[in-house]
């Protein structure tokens, strides 16, 4: 199925709880759901959370912090569509919603209400769901975290990566109107320049 | 107000303000390997050259080995591109100089069969490999390509050779772009020394010493088409990241355009500007040498990302006969990569990574669109105007993976592997050749086990038949648009069956040679 199908399905479910006007089988999300520590780039809070909840599974050991990974994403987000980043914010929603748990995992609960073993079960269930886009969609989410944690050089040494094999100094902070790289002197012009100064 | 032309060098597209009317003779959309070759020769001929390129201008300065700069900086998406339906992850530049910038430095001519293949159903009769000879020949000595020694290259190539040579396969090292290399092991990320012949260093500064300007940091929204040509192109300019788009904007007017936009860029642009398009050839048939891996653990560390990412290749199943064909090749184990490419996710995640230094890599690449009926995908654009690639990996294609996937758990085997491990979701772990068997069942569908893609080629395919292709083989000119040329990776009608970057550095040196003959 691809991806605008599927995501009208998930539509489609959401509408329906819409309709039923019972928030409890819709759209309201947990109030458990991890806070953002500062402003969002790209994600609302609702994904947000959801997604430092999957952080959370995916990396489940002590120096991953899950809020963070969930930044990271979110700032690596910037760089993506704005369609994909409009699937993934409604991808993690509906991990979240009471009738998508109807629909993949059986139950109301909230993803936010399960237990940290109830939230893996539930992404197995999506990474090996018989929908296509439901397994894409959970390997993306998994390797947006997986990447986000494994980015700083700090976090790849742990698992014994020796690092770059010398350090190069820090380049000059990159600001939003400013020059990347200093100017590129063409030959011509730089041979010009000398005759110039010569004179 | 009037228009200008841009003094020789590059302007950062971020620096500027307000609007912009620019002239030129030529204006090439896009900065990698064809248009940095075909902005060189033709500033040479004495044209005056703009080339419009929406990466920005990163030199070795930024190139620090890090995985956390380089994905944002260097590639589309920060290296999130995906095939529409999520299965393919799409590895391609974004900054000047293009995906050589970021490449492997793996260099191949175009292979006879495929050159063959072009003539006999494509419709390509403009060119042959005689014809471009020479223009490799050139090539070749500009970017110092040349096959790095056997003792060179480093283990977890090594590890490839030796496991192919006990099998008897085909394997020999292979051909890179670059000169005075300390195999750093980081390619992928921008040389940190500019050993690596990248057309950062090389073909876009022999352009702008001879005249040409390079405006980065734009990207191209529309061509302005009028009577059978293009009139113009309109730009925004983006902020340093490339993230949002500044106030400022650009109209470039010129003689001629060339479009450099790669296989995925050029065929949007023209389906963005709503270039004539009776036969329905734009986006069409684009390839991607699909890959999947075989992450094989050793005894001892193999430190797959240190040394030349690629220094060796096997073409022994290139040609297949009825089947899809593939080649091997390693790729190099950066953590960031890995960690993403790797399956499962929590312990089992963690102790795979645990065991990085100890992985080896090897990839089969698959040959696609060399057979009838084989079409590849097709590239669409979003309601933002950004690209999406329908690419459903075929049947064929699935049964190539998995017999790679069995040759390359035997040269893993060959060459000391205690452990080897597919991409699926869930992993199939196998130690021993009886275990190969369990390949058979394991699943080969979308989004089940990983794919790659690191080569994109077609989209607007060379045919000189105007139903066939979207431009004519002898000079690359769009059957529909008198003063526009596709020069990149996106004419190629099927895949190259090897690494793309020399094809395109040949036939881009072939056809400006052409044009500016033409021309004067």
């Amino acid at each position: 199925m691809h991806r605008r199908a599927f995501l009208k399905r998930s539509l489609v479910a959401g509408g329906v709880a819409t309709v039923a006007g019972a928030g409890y089988l819709g759209l309201s999300a947990g109030s458990a759901l991890p806070k953002p520590r500062r402003w969002l780039t790209t994600l609302d809070e609702v994904p947000f959370g959801v997604l430092a909840l999957v952080a959370g599974q995916v990396l489940p050991f002590e120096g991953a912090d899950p809020i963070e990974v969930a930044h990271g994403v979110d700032e690596a987000l910037r760089y993506a569509s704005p369609e994909a980043q409009h699937d993934l914010q409604l991808v993690l929603s509906v991990l979240e919603y009471r009738l998508s748990g109807l629909l993949t995992r059986g139950g109301f609960t909230l993803f936010s209400e399960l237990t940290p073993e109830g939230r893996d079960a539930a992404l197995h269930r999506w990474g090996d769901s018989s929908v296509s886009m439901l397994r894409g969609a959970t390997n993306s989410i998994r390797k947006l975290c997986l990447g986000t944690f494994y980015a700083p050089l700090e976090h790849a040494r742990a698992i014994g990566y020796p690092g770059p094999v010398f350090e190069k100094p820090s380049p000059p902070p990159i600001v939003d109107d400013g020059p990347l790289s200093p100017p590129y002197v063409p030959k011509v012009k730089a041979a010009a320049e000398g005759e110039e100064e010569a004179q | 107000m009037s228009a200008r032309s841009l003094p020789a060098g590059v302007t950062e597209g971020q620096t500027l303000t307000g609007h912009h009317e620019l002239s030129a003779d030529v204006c090439i959309i896009g900065s990698g390997a064809g248009g940095a070759v075909t902005a060189a020769l033709m500033a040479q001929a004495g044209l005056q050259v703009l080339v419009v390129e929406e990466g920005g201008y990163f030199t070795q300065q930024r190139f620090r080995m890090r995985e956390e700069d380089c994905y944002p900086h260097l590639y589309q998406e920060s290296a999130q591109r995906t095939s529409k339906d999520l299965s393919v992850s799409i590895f391609q530049g974004r900054a000047v100089g293009g995906t050589t910038v970021v490449n492997w430095t793996t260099c191949f001519r175009t292979p006879e069969a495929t050159v063959d293949r072009w003539r006999t159903h494509h419709g390509v009769g403009g060119f042959d490999l005689a014809a471009l000879d020479p223009h490799w020949t050139a090539v070749e000595a500009r970017l110092g390509i040349e096959k790095i020694a056997l003792e060179a290259v480093n283990r977890n190539n090594r590890l490839l050779y030796d496991g192919c040579r006990k099998l008897g396969f085909e394997v020999d090292t292979l051909a890179r772009n670059v000169r005075g290399c300390a195999r750093t092991g980081y390619c992928g990320m921008g040389c940190p020394i500019d050993a690596k012949q990248s057309m950062l260093i090389t073909y876009l500064p022999d352009a702008m010493d001879a005249g040409a300007a390079v405006l980065s940091r734009c990207r191209v929204e529309r061509l302005e088409l009028q009577g059978g040509e293009v009139k113009a192109l309109h730009g925004k300019f983006m902020d340093a990241l490339g993230i949002a788009f500044t106030e400022a904007t650009v109209t470039v007017r010129a003689r001629r355009f060339i479009l450099a936009g790669g296989a995925i860029g050029s065929p949007t642009l023209l389906l963005r500007s709503g270039a004539p398009d009776p036969h329905q050839r734009t986006g069409a048939r684009t390839f991607l040498h699909p890959v999947v891996v075989s992450a094989g653990e050793y005894e001892g560390e193999v430190h797959g990302y240190h040394g030349a990412p690629q220094g060796v290749a096997s073409h022994h199943h290139a040609h297949r006969g009825d089947d899809v064909g593939f080649f091997l090749e390693a790729a190099p184990l950066y953590p960031l990569l890995m960690a993403t490419a790797m399956p499962a996710w929590g312990t089992q995640h963690r102790e795979t990574m645990e065991h990085l230094p100890r992985f080896a890599a090897h990839i089969a690449l698959a040959i696609d669109g060399h057979h009838d009926g084989e079409e590849g995908g097709r590239v669409e654009v979003l309601p933002s105007g950004r690209p999406a690639l329908d690419y459903v990996v075929s049947d064929k294609i699935w049964a190539a993976f998995r017999e790679a996937q069995k040759v390359m758990a035997r040269v893993q085997l060959a060459s000391g592997a205690k452990r080897i491990m597919t991409l699926h979701n869930e992993p199939l772990i196998m130690t021993s050749e009886a275990d190969l068997a369990r390949i058979d069942d394991a699943p080969y569908a979308p989004n089940r086990v990983a794919v790659f893609s690191a080569h994109q080629m077609g989209g607007c395919g060379m045919s000189d038949e105007p139903k066939r292709g979207v431009v004519r083989s002898e000079d690359l000119r769009h059957h529909q648009l008198e003063n526009l040329h596709v020069i990149d990776g996106s004419v190629f009608p099927t895949s190259c069956g090897v690494n793309p970057q020399l094809s395109i550095y040949g036939l881009a040196h072939l056809m400006a040679t052409r044009l500016i003959e033409v021309w004067s």
